[in-house]
């Protein structure tokens, strides 16, 4: 039989190595670049959206270095904004703020297992429940990228190899054209600088700084941004394929733990403007979906013998909707209410 | 186990082919595909495997019995007995219940039961191949092969034992005599191309049509402009689809050293509905024009009967496509088509060429309506509102974009095996690069080829 031919060969060889060259540049790039910060290997270039869940779990490493945290607040964005220092004064805990953007139930349990698995015993857990947070639906990406609260969530099986193991998953994961645009973003982004939008402060909470900025110097439009964000609240609503099952065992999961643990937990629902509430009214379908939500979170009170504290109507704890960031996100004034009225109800 | 799926890209193929070019016997080549065969099509359920093997033997040792035959009738009887198997074969595992049902539905007392059988993937394409094989070797257009791995081999190919090409067994059995040879200059280079543009049209046009399309489907009632865009849209996807993974199985024909003929050529181009079954699923319209309408006796007993023969040979086809009357009926669609065109072709070859064509399109993609419609009253609705001017609706950006990419392709890139792909070694990046963006759409993702359900 003859040799084959070295023609085919080098051709299909160099096919391959030039496919592997391809995948090595985008993976040098995802590494170097790390537009979404999944990689922990570089921040020298912009990030193109925050990734608070990495924020969160560097930020309470360096928190707990300090003293113990003793008390955790859990939830969404709508938590994020609560400050753990007006917890601190009344209750003489000290409080980090684990809240993460568009939180979920599988974050709530990973960022209390992430705290418990540094050896931190908090001793009241205060988690804000919204409705999408136990809703159906795709599990948080950024919550698979990060390896520690990943691991918290699910214990990997591969052992000693399990971090490789992930990185390697998650650089496959990456493999897609919009891992191109974001690392082409975060380059323009590094020619021209932008402000930080978002700043934590080392217990966790978060300081909408852009915001805030557009605020002081009469720039922000609370009308439109109200609009735009009810119209996406409802519309999720209306689209909502219900409660997970998955994600309110995961609940009860996380309070199981934390009573197990010999922590209080505190549930709260968190509020919605006026003027949503009188839209939920006219949308049967969007009401049901919230009043399934609701129903499950009042359960919990007499299920578990938790503290369920409905803030859902502004007026519960003094609020002020017309300087609300938007539909759901209240001011910092009105979570520093809702902080302040949160620890009245018995913390 | 799909083309557009990690296992098989980053794993299956890598192996097989590393394996294949590494073995260095005609008879271990054989060993390898066929096993290679057997593990891509037990990967979806391995107790199908034991279904094929028993087709493959039986037309194997039928085709040894016909070869071995004193007389043409006892041969003709192994060949009808073969045939009569496979077919009986089909007919329970894909007809079964739909007869039953449709029985039942004329007459409520007769006591037919429903089965609880899964349908094995691909059965309709490997029964095809073994049928052809049998009638081929009996008619003396093959000679019956001794060698059972040769045999298992052709009929086990992974690329094609799904979702075609049906492949006869004449086709390859020069390739497959010479499977031990060495690559083949360029064949390397022109496979891993007409591959990649097989998956790019898979993942970048098809799947984008999907999404366009199977959101509409969803909805209970259709504007004007959503059933075009839903039967427009379909036409383009199904076609994107099929030919795409007809190119596939052709790249990685080549990549084994085995030609595939091609299965399409340019049917959105066509001129008649005559001259669109010369070019859609090419391999399916030539095995029913062999094995189905010359045997009934074709053109050559008059107009009346090339008539019935067009019209039986089409719905038959249809009903091959699937057990339901949305497939029966498309056949006879095609076949009424078929015999309009032929008696109007001194008609309609008057009219300029783009009318003719345009004027195929729509009457294929009108057909697909019934393709595509999960039953008859889907497929009423949506006729309806294709026809019904009192709710126009509106064309959505995204849509229309999509379609325009469709169309272009179609009207302008040339056939895959028909592009002469550039296979210097400079051009080996290039196509990596091209594999490269096809996986961007694929990761992450599932999504299975339509012709897979057939």
């Amino acid at each position: 039989m003859k040799l084959p031919a070295l023609h085919p060969r080098f051709f299909g060889l160099t096919f391959l190595l030039s496919l592997a060259a391809l995948t090595a540049l985008q993976c040098l790039l995802l590494t170097v670049v790390n537009p979404r910060r999944y990689f922990g290997s570089s921040d020298a270039f912009p990030q193109v959206f925050t990734n608070s869940r990495r924020v969160k779990t560097e930020a309470f490493l360096r928190f707990q270095q300090e003293a113990p945290v003793t008390g955790l607040i859990l939830g969404s964005s709508r938590s994020m904004l609560l400050a753990p220092a007006e917890f601190d004064r009344r209750t003489g805990l000290r409080f980090f703020n684990g809240g993460v953007f568009a939180g979920t139930a599988e974050d709530f349990l990973s960022v209390y297992r992430f705290a418990r698995a540094q050896g931190q015993h908090p001793q009241v857990v205060v988690l804000g429940l919204d409705p999408a947070a136990i809703f159906e639906g795709s599990p948080s990406e950024e919550l698979a990228a990060n390896f520690a609260l990943a691991s918290a969530l699910e214990p990997p099986a591969a052992g000693p190899l399990a971090w490789w193991w992930h990185q390697l998953k998650l650089y496959k994961k990456m493999l897609r054209l919009q891992s191109l645009v974001e690392i082409a973003t975060s380059l323009h982004l590094w020619r021209n600088p932008p402000e930080e939008r978002n700043h934590f402060y080392a217990d966790g909470q978060l300081h909408e700084q852009t915001t805030e900025k557009a605020i002081q110097t009469g720039r922000y439009d609370f009308r439109r941004e109200n609009e735009r964000s009810r119209q996406r609240m409802l519309e999720s609503l209306r689209n909502s394929k219900g409660l997970s099952a998955r994600r309110t065992r995961m609940v009860e999961q996380l309070i199981q733990e934390a009573q197990a643990d010999h922590a209080r937990v505190i549930v709260w629902m968190p509020p919605l403007h006026p003027a949503l509430r009188q839209s939920l009214t006219a949308l049967p379908e969007a009401r049901a979906a919230d009043e399934h939500a609701r129903d499950f979170t009042l359960s919990l009170r007499q299920r578990y013998a938790v503290q369920v504290i409905d803030l859902t109507d502004p007026g519960a704890f003094g609020g002020n909707p017309d300087r609300w960031y938007d539909a759901i996100h209240p001011s910092p004034q009105d979570a520093d209410k809702i902080a302040r009225q949160l620890a009245a109800y018995g913390i | 186990m799909v083309f557009n799926s990690d296992v098989f890209l980053l794993a299956f193929l890598p192996l097989v082919y590393l394996l294949f070019w590494t073995a260095r016997t005609k008879q271990l080549r054989y060993v390898l595909l066929t096993t290679a065969g057997y593990l891509f099509y037990g990967w979806w359920d391995w107790r199908f495997c034991l279904l094929l093997l028993f087709s493959s033997l039986l037309s194997f040792a039928a085709g040894l019995a016909i070869a071995a035959s004193p007389s043409k009738r006892e041969a003709r009887y192994w060949m009808i007995g073969a045939v009569s198997v496979d077919l009986g074969l089909l007919v329970f595992f894909k007809y079964f219940n739909f007869f039953a049902g449709s029985l039942r539905a004329a007459w409520p007392n007769v006591p037919l039961p429903v089965l609880e059988v899964a349908l094995p993937v691909g059965i309709s394409f490997y029964t095809f191949h073994t049928i052809s094989y049998v009638v081929d070797v009996y008619a003396g257009r093959v000679r019956a092969t001794r060698n059972l791995w040769e045999y298992l081999t052709y009929v086990n190919l992974f690329f094609q034992l799904v979702a075609g090409p049906i492949v006869r067994f004449r086709q390859i059995e020069d390739d497959l005599d010479h499977i031990d040879g060495p690559p083949h200059p360029d064949w390397t280079a022109r496979g891993i191309a007409v591959f990649v543009v097989g998956l790019l049209k898979k993942v970048l046009i098809a799947d984008h049509l999907a999404t366009i399309v199977d959101p509409i489907l969803k909805q209970p009632h259709w504007s004007f402009l959503e059933a075009w865009t839903a039967a427009l849209g379909y036409a383009g996807q199904l076609y994107f689809d099929f030919s795409g993974y007809s190119d596939m199985a052709l790249g990685l024909g080549l990549l084994f050293g085995l030609r595939i003929p091609q299965n399409f050529d340019s049917p959105y181009r066509a001129a008649g509905i005559q001259d669109f079954w010369h070019r859609w699923h090419i391999s399916l319209s030539t095995w029913l024009r062999d094995y189905l309408y010359i045997p009934l006796g074709g053109s050559q007993r008059g107009t009346y009967r090339t008539q019935f023969n067009l019209l039986l040979t089409m719905l038959l086809g249809g009903l091959w496509h699937g057990a339901n009357w949305t497939f029966v009926i498309w056949g006879a669609y095609h076949g009424l088509l078929l015999i309009i065109d032929r008696t109007g072709s001194g008609v309609f070859l008057k009219w300029p060429r783009a009318v003719y064509q345009l004027q195929t399109f729509l009457l294929v993609a009108i057909g697909w309506v019934l393709f595509r419609s999960d039953n008859l009253p889907m497929a009423g609705r949506w006729l309806q509102a294709m026809f019904q001017l009192d709710t126009i609706g509106t064309l959505a950006p995204r849509a229309a974009a999509w379609m325009a990419v469709a169309a272009a392709w179609v009207l302008l890139v040339p056939e895959t095996w028909a592009i002469k792909f550039p296979t210097r070694l400079r051009w080996a990046p290039v196509y990596a690069a091209g594999m490269m963006l096809a996986y961007y759409y694929i990761n992450g993702t599932e999504s299975v080829f339509l012709y897979f359900q057939f």
